[in-house]
């Protein structure tokens, strides 16, 4: 039998950014539920109902699929019937909320510059958020109202936005999704935007709620000893039972 | 947390080209050997984390276990297949930070917290043995295999060499 050890070095292909997420608070742990609904309401939009929906959908699955993390994002598939009047308010029970807003300047915002925003995001007592949306400008003859842009262009502020209401906050890295600026031609979901909404929607495969059996994401920050440990411990007996198997004899030396 | 028009479609010159980067990993791999052809390879490898930081309050570090079964196909030439775990772990110590908001600046966070992340991967690569104390193997890690949607193919370039 021969034993070799290869220490080796490695040229990766996984990406590496300049490090730059950010939260909007401090103690957060993003929302509670692993599965979250957003609820669209499309009154007042200038896009289609269909149209806006299948942007949020892509939005949404770009935020999706990220492995590292336990969130689950999908659209309720019928209208919201909270509008703007309750987002603003304070009121709005389906949450979070996505809304067309034709008076930007009801929450103080520049319906010339500003294509969309989350106007605001509430944190509970556990450091959960539990109240929050997204505003897209449908201010009609206003430079920003987003009929005006692209479907890949309205994608990438949903997209934005989405993770802004996510507990996200803007992105030193412009590579980065939630860079304040929107400097790309479509959506992408970089590696700090990945490192980011990891920190707060961690998904851990040996803990409890593994495999989709929790309806709380995880907030447990301690490493899972015992996991690791069977793991280990799993290595160990496949590789003593793969060498009783096989029945291992010494190998001829070379020129023998 | 808004998104600005006038920035949206004036894109500075440093911005147009983005380049793919590439990092570090340094590993041990320990070879068992099974029949003449077949051999068992468990391995770890973290990468080397080398980021450029904004303020230096927060690094990532990646690791993963590897338990591969190698097959010699060709004389010089070897397939391995077998799963692993990939370690993420997330390290910040707290901090809050001004940054750009497109209008001004708004104040935000990074928590203080070390968060782990555990998931199951299936990998796979070819060995080209160039020398006989030398390698070169191309691989493949991808966590969520069976999930399309967050599926994500990871690939490896390792240089071995025998000790």
């Amino acid at each position: 039998m021969r034993k070799l050890v290869f220490p080796f070095l490695a040229l990766s292909f996984l990406s590496v950014h300049c490090f730059g997420w950010t939260h909007l608070s401090g103690n957060t742990f993003g929302w509670k539920q692993k599965k979250l609904t957003f609820y669209v309401n499309t009154a007042n939009c200038t896009l289609s109902e269909n149209e806006l929906f299948a942007i949020i959908d892509r939005a949404l699955a770009a935020w999706n699929g990220i492995p590292s993390t336990d969130l689950e994002l999908v659209r309720s598939s019928t209208p919201a019937t909270d509008g703007d009047a309750e987002l603003r308010a304070g009121t709005a029970t389906q949450v979070p909320l996505v809304v067309c807003s034709t008076h930007l300047a009801d929450y103080s915002q520049d319906p010339n510059a500003i294509l969309g925003f989350m106007p605001f995001s509430q944190i509970d007592s556990e450091g959960y958020i539990n109240y929050s949306g997204l505003v897209l400008n449908a201010e009609v003859g206003s430079a920003a109202e987003i009929s005006t842009l692209s479907a890949s262009e309205v994608e990438l502020v949903v997209g934005h936005e989405i993770g802004h209401v996510l507990g996200l906050g803007h992105s030193a890295d412009s590579d980065a999704l939630m860079y304040f600026q929107l400097n790309k031609t479509f959506l992408l979901i970089t590696q700090d935007d990945m490192d980011g909404i990891t920190q707060l929607y961690p998904r851990n495969e040996f803990l409890a709620g593994a495999f989709g059996c929790s309806s709380v994401h995880q907030r447990e920050t301690r490493l899972p000893v015992h996991g690791l440990l069977g793991f280990f411990l799993f290595t160990a007996l496949v590789i003593v039972a793969a060498r009783k198997k096989f029945s291992i004899e010494p190998l001829p030396e070379p020129g023998e | 947390m808004g998104s600005n028009l006038e920035q949206r479609f004036s894109v500075p010159s440093q911005f147009t080209n983005r380049v793919s980067q590439i990092q570090g990993l340094v590993g041990i791999q320990r070879r068992f050997e099974l029949s003449k052809k077949t051999s068992f390879h468990p391995e770890i490898f973290t990468l080397i984390p080398w980021r450029s930081g904004y303020d230096g309050t927060t690094k990532t570090f990646t690791t993963h276990f590897g338990l591969k079964l190698d097959k010699e196909i060709f004389s010089s030439l070897h397939l391995n297949v077998g799963p692993g775990l990939l370690w993420e772990s997330h390290l910040s110590t707290g901090n809050y930070i001004e940054v750009n908001n497109g209008l001004g600046t708004s104040t935000f966070y990074t928590p203080a917290r070390w968060t782990q992340v555990f998931l199951f991967t299936v990998g796979g690569g070819f060995e080209w043995w160039v020398a006989s104390k030398l390698s070169f193997q191309l691989g493949l890690i991808v966590p969520d295999i069976a999930d399309s949607n967050r599926r994500r193919f990871h690939g490896v370039l390792n240089l071995g060499i025998l000790l």
